[in-house]
């Protein structure tokens, strides 16, 4: 995807790389899936946050603006698969309390507003949870891009 | 300046800045999931881990064992460094030995050598550290301020998991060193 183009004026410019790097998201992604369901058993991890933890791997992985969008996607990723998650364990215990459904501290405050919506409950439950991961992967992406720049730039990488 | 940082990993030693981040992501990965085995199993280690700080609470030991994670990697990066071309080409001459260890090793030697020789060194390096850093570092350092003995607390459960810590931070910084 990248290379130089031409306008009509004739400037020359470099088109952006958008290509994406699976292994970085995909390494983000599990990370913060982890972190967010070991959260219950260990509490310091709630000081952190699964989402940020899958942004900035994913954003330091590969560098740059290019890392922030990895960062944003392995958030997707992990917001996705927990948010489907808490969906299938909350819609099938009937309860979206945090620990039948693993993910401690993430939507604690929020979560008895989400018991009485009905049969969409575990949509907006999951819908939810996805949010706030993403939200969380966007600090950690920031984080991760800019550190990377940094150290290629000590290092001159 | 960049010269000076560059000669502090690349020259002067066998480090780059590579290997640094591949042991630091190794150590957390591996500090991460010593903290999973012993808030299940053993929360008096924790305890005490932070009790070495002045913060004896389950949050400070985890905390404590993240930093302490990191800085015991810096010991099995310098020695890993300087020496892991010759231990696997000892875990291949191994396999090439014994039939058992042939088949067993070959596979997992296919998918990783590094990865593979890494984890046994790794589990190698988490039992001395459970072993002496915890076992005994920790313990002198306890009474040495007055605080609680760590001894209680040396068990199975730690042990696993301070081997748990160095296996899987030789498996990260050894898949980590392939790609």
């Amino acid at each position: 995807m990248s290379g130089s183009n031409t306008t009509a004026s004739g400037t020359r410019f470099a088109a952006i790389d958008l290509s994406i790097d699976r292994r970085a998201v995909l390494v983000g992604a599990v990370l913060g899936i982890l972190v967010n369901m070991s959260a219950m058993i260990v509490p310091v991890l709630n000081y952190v946050g699964g989402g940020v933890i899958a942004g900035f791997v994913a954003a330091y992985m590969v560098g740059g603006p290019r890392g922030w969008l990895h960062g944003v996607l392995a958030g997707a990723v992990a917001g996705i698969a927990g948010g489907t998650i808490v969906a299938l364990t909350g819609g099938l215990l009937g309860l979206y309390t945090e620990p039948p459904t693993l993910l401690q501290e993430l939507f604690g405050i929020v979560s008895p507003i989400f018991n009485g919506m009905g049969i969409l409950a575990p949509l907006y439950i999951g819908l939810g949870i996805a949010a706030f991961i993403l939200v969380d992967s966007i600090i950690g992406s920031v984080a991760g891009g800019l550190l990377r720049t940094l150290v290629d730039a000590a290092f001159g990488r | 300046m960049e010269r000076n940082v560059r000669s502090l990993f690349a020259i002067e030693t066998d480090i780059d800045v590579g290997d640094v981040e591949a042991i630091v992501g190794g150590s957390l990965f591996g500090a991460f999931q010593a903290n999973v085995i012993l808030h299940i199993g053993d929360l008096e280690a924790l305890r005490l881990l932070g009790a070495t700080v002045g913060v004896p609470t389950l949050v400070g030991g985890a905390g404590m064992l993240f930093v302490y994670g990191l800085l015991l990697a810096i010991p099995f990066l310098a020695f890993v460094s300087g020496s892991i071309n010759a231990f696997v080409t000892r875990v291949i001459m191994l396999s090439r030995n014994s039939t058992l260890l042939q088949k067993v090793l070959v596979p997992l030697l296919n998918v990783s050598a590094l990865g593979v020789t890494l984890f046994a060194l790794g589990q190698i390096y988490g039992l001395l550290v459970g072993s002496v850093f915890f076992g005994v570092l920790v313990q002198l350092w306890l009474a040495f301020i007055g605080g609680p003995s760590a001894l209680p607390a040396f068990g199975l459960v730690s042990l696993f998991a301070w081997m748990t810590y160095g296996g899987m931070m030789g498996l990260v910084y050894g898949i980590a060193m392939e790609q």
